[in-house]
């Protein structure tokens, strides 16, 4: 009887958990142990690696100055934002100042800005101290958002990027809306008034009661307006700065 | 040795992905690199690692990608399918096949993420007929299809082991 039992646990065994003693079996379950670590945590693994291989190719010190001579532009439209936020701060004082920021350079060294995702890769991670949510500018105003980080990259989502939100104050009409991302190179910007009272040509910059990026950062010029659009009116924006063709942006760190 | 020279190509895949070449692109959109290495494996390993090859390329894809939509639900059918391809016609050889099954999977794939964004954006950024998403969708199909038969053929070759007959 109990050779009978014993010679039944051998069997069983050896037929039900066969696959447990195979060496396949655990490089597999190790393999995709892996896999799901780099998942988790977002490719970081990969990107390290990648900007590790690609350091010797990425734009050299000639793209700085381009990019400050193209601030030029972007500076022209701060000083005309700045001037008419100052006269209202002064009769509000309750707003927090825009100076409390700290600018950290970095290279682009992964672009899809166009495609299912628009979104860049910069070589400056949690290392130089960038966050998730800090704001990237290029030549010409505010690119996007800081998505997520890793030890030597972040990725950065696009304003044009299907899900992108931000909170935007066009100068002329002096009105709030929202900027929302459609995939297309011109986001549209839903104002929260009936009234848009916005013309073509408008320019759009960060909203100045927002706290979540700095006030006042350029971001485009309306190109379209409807104001029979229900239930607020809307307009499509062209942006300043074209993440096709930067290959430096600037990371707005917050203080 | 085989199985290293897949594994390999299976790590190259990521960093394709991230280097994306512009002269492999049609205005801006570059084809779908998972696509190309996981059609010559379903097709010579069958559907059971062909399902498991979808898995783990779709999360590495979804680590690289934003997170709103995820490539593994297309992956994995497609894996299954094209597995089941490879075990009843074993002379899928010739080169225009893997271009137009490349083609396909493509458009399928293109589909899913479509879907998701327009689930996950609730209907709000994302309209039905985005112009945006009819180019993404066509383009990386038609660079995919275009390139595939090239590299596809090449993979099969590399992951041949060899056989030396004796006269």
């Amino acid at each position: 009887m109990l050779l009978g039992i014993n010679s039944m646990s051998n069997l069983f065994s050896k037929i039900r958990f066969r696959w447990l003693y195979k060496g396949k079996f655990w490089s597999l379950l190790v393999f995709f142990l892996v896999v799901y670590f780099i998942r988790f945590t977002k490719g970081s693994v990969f990107l390290d690696f990648y900007s590790l291989l690609t350091r010797p190719l990425w734009p050299g010190p000639a793209q700085r100055e381009w990019l400050v001579k193209a601030n030029y532009f972007e500076h022209d439209i701060r000083l005309q934002s700045l001037e008419e936020d100052n006269k209202r701060l002064r009769e509000i004082l309750a707003l927090k100042s825009s100076s409390g920021t700290d600018r950290i350079s970095a290279a682009v060294i992964s672009r899809s800005s166009k495609g299912w995702w628009h979104q860049l890769e910069l070589n400056k991670g949690k290392k130089d101290g960038i966050e998730i949510g800090d704001a990237v500018i290029g030549p010409g105003g505010l690119l996007g958002l800081i998505d997520s980080t890793s030890f030597f990259t972040s990725r950065v989502q696009l304003l044009t990027s299907p899900g992108s939100k931000v909170g935007a104050w066009v100068l002329g009409a002096k009105r709030h809306g929202i900027l929302i991302g459609l995939g297309t190179n011109r986001p549209k910007l839903t104002f929260f008034d009936k009234d848009s009272n916005a013309e073509v040509g408008d320019f759009v910059v960060t909203s100045p009661a927002s706290t979540l990026l700095p006030p006042n950062l350029p971001i485009g010029t309306i190109k379209v307006i409807n104001n029979k659009f229900l239930p607020s009116p809307s307009a499509i924006v062209q942006l300043n700065a074209s993440p096709e063709a930067i290959d430096w942006v600037q990371v707005l760190k917050k203080l | 040795m085989r199985n290293f020279r897949i594994f390999c190509s299976f790590i190259c895949i990521p960093f394709l992905i991230l280097l994306s070449p512009n002269w492999l692109k049609i205005q801006g959109v570059g084809p779908c690199w998972p696509i190309i290495w996981m059609l010559p494996f379903s097709l010579k390993f069958g559907s059971t690692w062909g399902v498991l090859a979808a898995v783990s390329i779709g999360l590495i894809a979804d680590s690289l990608t934003l997170g709103d939509a995820s490539y593994l639900p297309s992956f994995v059918i497609l894996g299954f399918c094209w597995g089941r391809l490879g075990r009843k016609h074993e002379k899928l050889e010739p080169s225009f096949n893997y271009g137009f099954l490349a083609l396909v999977g493509t458009l399928l794939v293109g589909c899913s993420l479509w879907a998701q964004k327009l689930i996950f954006h609730s209907f709000s950024s994302f309209y039905w007929f985005n112009a945006s998403a009819i180019h993404t969708l066509l383009a990386q199909s038609l660079i995919t299809g275009l390139i595939a038969p090239l590299l596809c053929s090449w993979l099969v070759v590399a992951w041949k082991t060899k056989h030396y007959k004796t006269i």
